[in-house]
């Protein structure tokens, strides 16, 4: 349709709703120019041109309508009362998509205490038994009690996170998030086992006398009611997955403070290391502009939340430079080397490259490996600081680059513009002249490295 | 949802026989058609005059109440312009109620869309366009992206543009407004 077939009405309302184009707007002011209340009306129109007239022009239709009692008013107004009575609908289904895993989290516990309770009688425990006699929901329902038999025969490692079919609760999938990063923490080595059934059982018992009170109102109590809440508390802290499973109704409120993490949400990792490629614990890894962030563990490796406006991270320890790293890719996984203060260089390199290392073993069954090259990170970069052509400005590089497990070096990133020599002389060197390898690793790693060129 | 709300039949009439309709039944809800169509321009008129949006609302609303009684009385050939004409004096007379001067606003000196248009989109032709690109450099970076986009890119609206430079729709009204009258102003200095 031309600007010019449209009648001035329309127009005019195009301009208020923004839908207007630039020919419909040269019409509209050709129109004005020869219409003095069009013109007046423009003239309007341009001396406020921020304001949402549109909406204007709705709350003055509702006045003079209100206060005239038309009959087509009226009848809008019954149309306006349709449109809040359907969006009251959604309202209140909306309502009801976010209650009802609230409303369904009582069979869920009377899963998880169904489970508990079979498992614990092959610890031998008198008190539980009694509790099954006193239990006949579990028995009543022959699907969730062919749950527990199925997670009986399987291997107790397995147990509790991936043998509940999910129909058995609707939190599960939020119950494997939160168990992701249970795990995690740098505790000392090994104690991966208390994801076993038994040993959370025989770990129940074992602990103090108010967890064994607490236990035992849970089995005697019938399954609505919520379980206590210090013994929820207290079973999380622990870490025991059963207990996880009666704390799902107020998980949702808690997890997300606890972690820091939305369990729906990707996360971001990465491993920091130091220039001799040893992992540097408790560096802070924050987004620019929040000042609260996750600290390494004791391999460097930290995990923050990744969405779509994860852009750069920032990682700051007092013994090392701050780096800020720009990210391209959250799915990859990062290695960020920081440097010590030229102070403190010096003083490392009093030791020499013979100086007793210690690697730090990575927890057995994590994918995420690290990159080193095998002459050292302090050889490389003294070796390619050295041995720059002439050509090459002074100051500071930042390269990032891929290095897959098979040693390969791809993806060369330069942080700035650094001049053309300057890429291609660090990346040849880099390419030609040393030896990576991947770590305990079967992803391909990105390492940040710096150059400082005098 | 005002586009919901108007009633269909309605658009297709014409103002005369609206009017017409509405002088045989005297009924409000024949008016109401009527008033929804020129809604708009009543209102911004409404504003040229008292300045205010609030001020606007509540006299646009009062025109509903005044075409009620006012409509039967008059022989009506073009109502858009007697609409006009009633508007205007509604407004005047309120003005005069409260002893202020109407003419104290003066219409703000705009370059027309059209002149633009024709400047930027005739660049093929003899006339010398370097004064405008100079002019387009000297505006503020926000009014020249707003006009660029506006006026050189076909099937470009407010709100479109809008959505694209993450602006309110306001300020993209305005910057396209302000930009017309800086370009007016500097292709007057140069001239």
């Amino acid at each position: 349709m031309s600007a010019k077939s449209i009648r001035t009405e329309k127009l005019l309302r195009r301009y208020l709703s923004g839908d207007i184009t630039a020919r419909e707007e040269a019409e509209l002011e050709r129109r004005a120019s020869a219409d003095d209340g069009l013109r007046e009306a423009m003239e309007g129109l341009y001396a406020h041109p921020e304001v949402e007239h549109d909406m204007a022009v709705k709350r003055m239709i509702g006045k003079a309508g209100a206060g005239s009692r038309v009959v087509a008013v009226s009848s809008r107004s019954l149309r306006i009362t349709r449109y809040a009575a359907a969006a009251a609908v959604l309202l209140l289904l909306g309502f009801v998509a976010i209650w009802l895993p609230g409303q369904l989290s009582p069979q869920g516990e009377t899963v998880a205490m169904t489970e508990g309770l079979q498992e614990t009688p092959e610890a031998g425990s008198e008190k539980v038994d009694q509790a099954m006699e006193s239990e006949p929901v579990s028995e009543s329902n022959p699907a969730r009690e062919s749950v527990t038999m199925d997670s009986r025969e399987l291997p107790e490692s397995e147990l509790p996170l991936e043998t509940r079919p999910p129909q058995t609760s609707p939190v599960e999938p939020d119950r494997q998030a939160t168990a992701k990063p249970a795990p995690e923490p740098s505790e000392p080595a090994g104690p991966v086992a208390g994801l076993s059934g038994n040993n959370v059982s025989s770990e129940a018992e074992a602990a103090e006398p108010t967890e064994e009170l607490a236990e035992e109102v849970r089995v005697e109590s019938p399954p609505p009611p919520a379980p206590p809440i210090p013994t929820t508390r207290d079973a999380r802290k622990r870490q025991v997955p059963s207990a996880r499973s009666e704390a799902e109704a107020d998980v949702a409120f808690d997890d997300v403070p606890q972690y820091g993490v939305d369990r729906s949400a990707a996360l971001f990792s990465g491993r920091i290391m130091d220039d001799d490629g040893q992992p540097i614990a408790n560096a802070l890894v924050r987004r620019p502009g929040l000042p609260l962030g996750q600290r390494t563990d004791s391999s460097g490796v930290f995990e923050i939340p990744a969405d779509a406006t994860l852009s750069e991270i920032i990682v700051s320890h007092p013994d090392f430079l701050e780096e800020r790293v720009a990210i391209e890719d959250e799915a990859e996984d990062v290695q960020i080397n920081l440097s010590q203060e030229e102070e403190r260089r010096r003083q490392a390199d009093f030791f020499g490259p013979t100086a007793a290392v210690t690697r730090i073993e990575i927890e057995p069954g994590r994918k995420t490996g690290y990159a080193a090259p095998l002459e050292g990170y302090s050889e490389l970069r003294r070796r390619i600081e050295a041995g720059k052509p002439g050509g090459i400005e002074p100051g500071k590089v930042k390269v990032s680059f891929l290095v897959s497990p098979d040693g390969r070096l791809s993806a060369f990133k330069f942080r700035g513009r650094p001049s053309q020599a300057t890429m291609d002389y660090i990346g040849n060197a880099l390419v030609e002249s040393s030896t990576w390898q991947v770590v305990k690793g079967k992803e391909p790693v990105r390492v940040y490295l710096k150059f400082r060129f005098e | 949802m005002l586009r919901f709300l108007r009633p269909t039949a309605a658009e297709e009439r014409s103002d005369a026989e609206l009017v017409a309709r509405f002088r045989q039944s005297r009924d409000p809800a024949h008016l109401s058609p009527l008033y929804l169509r020129h809604a708009e321009p009543i209102y911004a008129i409404c504003l040229r005059y008292l300045g205010t949006p609030a001020r606007a609302e509540d006299a646009g609303a009062e025109i509903f109440a005044v075409l009620l009684e006012k409509l039967p009385q008059y022989e009506v050939d073009n109502f858009r312009a007697w609409l006009s004409t009633l508007v205007r004096n509604h407004c005047l007379m309120q003005l005069r109620r409260e002893q202020r001067d109407p003419l104290q606003r003066a219409a703000p000196g705009l370059m027309q869309s059209g002149e633009l248009l024709h400047l930027i989109q005739e660049e093929s032709e003899e006339k010398d366009t370097r004064p405008l690109h100079h002019c387009l450099k000297q505006l503020k970076e926000e009014q020249r992206q707003c006009i660029r986009l506006f006026y050189l890119t076909e099937g470009e609206s407010y709100r479109s543009i809008a959505e694209r430079l993450h602006l309110s729709m306001g300020r993209v009204r305005s910057h396209l407004q302000n930009g017309r009258r800086n370009l007016r102003l500097c292709l007057e200095k140069n001239q």
